[in-house]
Formats: C-alpha cells, sequence, structure tokens
C-alpha cells in the first residue's frame, strides 16, 4: 500500500520581483516522518514553509497539505488547525505574559493538550507570569515550541527550532520532539543550519538548493546511496567525465580523483577502472558531505 | 481569540483618548458659567470696524447664550468632530498582521483567515470609535446639572452617533493604510492629512452641507434633520475601506 503523504508538493515556483526563491520544488513528506529541510541561506526552506502554511502563494505549481490545497485561503485555515508552527525570528505577542499567551492559543485548537502545556512550562523552566517581550531569545524559542507541542496536531512545522538554545536545552528540545513524534506519531518537517540536530533526529532529509530539492529520501537511505569512490593514480589523476547515471560531483587533487556518486558505487567503479587507478576505494559519506557536496560547496 | 488581540493592540489608545476626550467634554461644559460671565460683560452692539467680523461675534455670542446653544458650538461642533478625526485614525492605524516584530507571523500560523484578522480588527476597533464618540457626547447632559443646565440625552445620543458615523470614514482610511503601510504613524499622518483636507473641501459647500458638518450635526442644531446622505455616504466608505483593506491583505504575501 502506498504511503500517506501529509505534504506534497509537484514543481512549486514563487518569484518575487526577478528572484526565483522556489524553481520547481517537488517535495514529499510521508504520515509520521521527521523530516529535515536542509538547505543554505535562501535557498528557499522558509518559503517553502510559508506556501505550506498559506502565508505566501506560489506562482505556479501545487502545494497540498493533508490533501488540500495550501493555495486556497479556506484550505488552508483548516490545514493549520492541524498544523502547528514555530517562526524562525519566535515572533510572538511581546505584549502578554507567557500564560496569558498560552491561555490565547489554547482556544484556536479542538485537540489542545493543556496536560502537556503545563508539563512542558515546567520542563523548559518557563516562568508563567514572565513577559514575552522580556525573554531571552531562548526562551522565547521554548515558548514557542511549548505552544507548538500542545496543540494537539498533526503536523508540525519548524522553522530553526533551535536556533538561539545552548547546547543544552537543544538537547532537552529535540529529545522532546523525538519523543512526541514517537508517541503521538506527529510528521514533523524542520528546517535547520545544524546537520548535527538533523541527523540526530531526522528519519528524512530533503536539501533544498535554489528553490528545489536536490535530495530526497529516508535518511538511511540517503546514506547507504551515497557514496565517495576514491580513485588513486601513479601520476597525476587524469581529466575524467563520467557518464555513469547518479555522479554528483567529480574532485582532483594531485594522484587522487575523488567521486561522489548518489546512485551506488558499482557503475562509477566500473567505469573509474577503465581510466586504470593504481587503486579505487569505496567510501562511506556523511551527511555533511552530501549536503556540502549537492549544494556545491567546496568541502 | 482574535478580537482579543485586537483589543490588547488597542486599549491603552482607546483608553486614553476616552479620557481625554471625557476630560474635554466636561471642561468645555464646566466653563459655560465663565462664558455666560464674559458675554454679559460685553456691551452690547460693540464697536468693530469690521462688519463682518461684528456679524460674526454677534452670531458666536448668540449661540453661546444658551447651553445648547454653547454645547453645540463649543463642543458637538468644536472640539468633537477634530478629536475624533485623530481618535479614528489612532484607533485604525497599525494592521494585526502588517506590523513586523508584533507577532504577525504567529497570527498568521492560527487557524484564522486573514479577512477574520482584518474584520475583527475593524469591528473592535469600531466599537471602541463608538464608545469613545458616545461616551464624551452623553458626558455634556451627565455634567450639565453641575453648571446648573440640562441638555437632552437624545440630543447628546444624536450628535455623538453622527459624529461616530463620520468619523467611521477615517477610521477605515486608517485600517486601509495601515495594510499598505508596516508602520503606525504614515496611516495615522495620510488619515490625519486626509480629515484635514476634507475640513477644507467642506468649505466649499453651502455651511450645512458636507462632511464636517454632518459630523458636527450642523443640520439636527438648526433644523432638527439628519444628514443622511452624508452619514449614508460615510458608512458605505467605510465599509469599502475596510473590504479594500481585507482585500490587499488576503492577496499578499508574508
Amino acid at each position: 500500500m502506498a504511503e500517506e503523504l501529509i505534504i506534497e508538493t509537484a514543481d512549486v515556483r514563487k518569484a518575487y520581483g526577478s528572484v526565483q526563491a522556489l524553481a520547481g520544488l517537488d517535495l514529499r513528506v510521508p504520515r509520521g516522518a521527521v523530516c529535515g529541510l536542509l538547505g543554505r541561506n535562501g535557498a528557499g526552506k522558509t518559503t517553502t514553509i510559508k506556501v505550506l502554511l498559506g502565508m505566501v502563494r506560489p506562482t505556479s505549481g501545487a502545494a497540498r497539505v493533508f490533501g488540500l490545497s495550501a493555495g486556497d485561503e479556506q484550505a488552508s485555515v483548516a490545514i493549520r488547525g492541524r498544523t502547528a508552527f514555530v517562526s524562525e525570528d519566535k515572533d510572538l505577542y511581546g505584549g502578554m505574559t507567557v500564560a496569558e499567551l498560552i491561555r490565547f492559543a489554547a482556544p484556536f485548537y479542538p485537540k489542545w493538550r493543556a496536560d502537556l502545556a503545563s508539563g512542558y512550562l515546567t520542563q523548559l523552566e518557563l516562568r508563567a507570569n514572565a513577559r514575552v517581550a522580556a525573554l531571552s531569545r531562548g526562551m522565547r524559542t521554548k515558548l514557542a515550541l511549548l505552544i507548538a507541542l500542545s496543540t494537539g496536531a498533526e503536523l508540525l512545522i519548524l522553522d530553526e527550532p533551535t536556533s538561539g538554545l545552548d547546547p543544552a536545552a537543544t538537547e532537552q528540545v529535540l529529545k522532546i520532539l523525538v519523543k512526541q513524534a514517537g508517541r503521538d506519531g506527529t510528521t514533523v518537517l524542520f528546517s535547520s543550519h545544524q546537520l548535527a540536530d538533523v541527523e540526530q533526529i531526522a528519519d528524512r532529509i530533503a536539501i533544498v538548493d535554489r528553490g528545489r530539492v536536490v535530495v530526497d529520501g529516508a535518511l538511511d537511505e540517503v546514506r547507504a546511496r551515497y557514496k565517495r569512490i576514491q580513485l588513486v593514480f601513479d601520476g597525476d589523476a587524469p581529466d575524467a567525465a563520467f557518464k555513469t547515471r547518479g555522479v554528483v560531483a567529480t574532485r582532483k587533487q594531485g594522484r587522487v580523483l575523488s567521486v561522489l556518486a548518489s546512485d551506488g558505487e558499482q557503475g562509477v567503479v566500473a567505469e573509474a577502472r577503465a581510466l586504470k587507478p593504481k587503486a579505487v576505494d569505496v567510501l562511506p559519506v556523511t551527511l555533511k558531505e552530501v549536503f556540502l557536496e549537492t549544494v556545491g560547496v567546496e568541502n | 481569540m482574535p478580537w482579543y488581540k485586537a483589543w490588547l493592540d488597542t486599549r491603552w489608545r482607546f483608553l486614553l483618548t476616552l479620557v481625554g476626550l471625557l476630560i474635554s467634554a466636561c471642561g468645555i461644559v464646566m466653563g459655560f458659567t465663565t462664558v455666560q460671565e464674559l458675554a454679559a460683560s460685553l456691551p452690547a452692539g460693540a464697536a468693530l470696524g469690521d462688519e463682518s467680523l461684528r456679524q460674526e461675534l454677534e452670531e458666536s455670542m448668540a449661540l453661546v447664550r444658551t447651553f445648547s446653544g454653547y454645547a453645540w458650538s463649543q463642543w458637538f461642533s468644536g472640539n468633537l468632530p477634530m478629536l475624533l478625526t485623530l481618535v479614528a485614525a489612532l484607533l485604525g492605524s497599525g494592521s494585526p498582521l502588517v506590523k513586523s516584530g508584533s507577532g504577525a507571523l504567529f497570527s498568521l500560523a492560527l487557524p484564522v483567515s486573514r479577512e477574520r484578522w482584518i474584520g475583527t480588527r475593524a469591528g473592535v476597533g469600531l466599537a471602541e470609535l463608538f464608545v469613545v464618540a458616545l461616551a464624551s457626547s452623553l458626558a455634556v447632559s451627565a455634567v450639565a446639572p453641575l453648571v446648573g443646565q440640562q441638555f437632552a440625552l437624545v440630543d447628546a445620543f444624536v450628535y455623538g452617533g453622527c459624529a461616530f458615523v463620520v468619523a467611521s470614514l477615517y477610521f477605515g482610511l486608517a485600517v486601509f493604510f495601515s495594510t499598505v503601510f508596516t508602520d503606525v504613524w504614515r496611516p495615522l499622518l495620510i488619515t490625519c492629512l486626509a480629515g484635514i483636507a476634507i475640513a477644507f473641501v467642506g468649505a466649499l459647500f453651502p455651511e450645512n452641507r458636507g462632511l464636517y458638518a454632518a459630523m458636527a450635526g450642523y443640520r439636527y442644531f438648526f433644523d432638527g434633520a439628519l444628514p443622511w446622505a452624508e452619514l449614508l455616504f460615510s458608512a458605505a466608505a467605510a465599509a469599502a475601506l475596510v473590504y479594500a483593506a481585507a482585500a490587499n491583505v488576503a492577496r499578499r504575501d508574508f
């Protein structure tokens, strides 16, 4: 049986004047997944999230959440009723106290979990009578997460959820996220620059570059699929253009030719042997390497 | 709920303007005795070189000799229209969805349509404007006995109602410009300038016509008639401006 997709976008494009923020984005997130959305600054992560929440209207293409069109205002309200969101700048109502903001948010969500809200209040060491405007960025992040986690939402969309948190708080928040996703089957889509965070909690990743998804899939599958093939020659490595499908990047450094392959190593190794290298090594790659190579940054 | 957020956003502006207008209205009522004494001390047919100036002074003196004339000329057609224009601009300025750093993204992520946010904000602001207009008008009736006078509650209600309906047009302008600009000050300034412009344009109309005269209840004071055309125009224009503001926000990217 095909897995149920909670998020599905097809060829979504968004232009701001001459700037193409999204250039044919295809993203699929199945129910129950914890999906890390990776990308450089300006790659289109936040625009993707805003399209899914109906805050930004795509120029073309289709974005569906729970099978509903995110571009339709009424459907978008229904989507947001089942989705909790934490924005990148944790922009909350500064004039309210922590307790007031929690009381304010609760009636919007029919499945609001008051027990979770009060539990997280203690666990995250938030003072109920503190004014939101007076909270540090880290504490505002915790409050935004508390509200998001207490909504009883089926989908959590988190834009840089651990930004502004110290390592201990980051660890605490990640554990809470994993626990909640595991217990309630909540689907989580979170963007992050912290590859370690993604590796720690995500079971899927989507790497976005220049408004398109360049890598998408289960994290284990991506790790298994991507391999580095290292060829060592007697003299300087030759200039080689590999024809095998799935070659992401080729780099020459002295006697070593390094190839990153996204579709298994066999084809590349077979083609590489024709170059008569002295040695051929197939090495596993880290998520960081996959990320840096696919977004075109020299490691 | 959205109305609670709208109330939190505007409560201090509302309370400060309410207190300010109540003090102003009561101050004018309490000044009636002093004005009466001044009027009595002026010699009848005082020698003034300019005939039109003399005529104007006599008309003004005739108005302030009765309490109803005094209250109307000093409050309902004097301070109230000007102050209520400012109050409308203040209460309408600042959209809940546009200003950055005010939780706009938090609001947009809630399961509430953008139209409902703008509509609720407009509804709460109009309710506050109504309370300010009515309370400051009814205060004249309430305080009049302190200077030994009476002012009919019905009249105060009519003047306050006229002022409120025309002020709702300025409120609508402020709401609309608040969806165009991201700060509070430009909508406020533009609405006040629009109020001044409308007052100047009003000077081109006959004395008892135009929005300013309608806001002051001019025809009600002299003829007992309500300025229906101006009131309907103001209400329709206010509704159109709030609708345009909602449409503006609906098609916007955040």
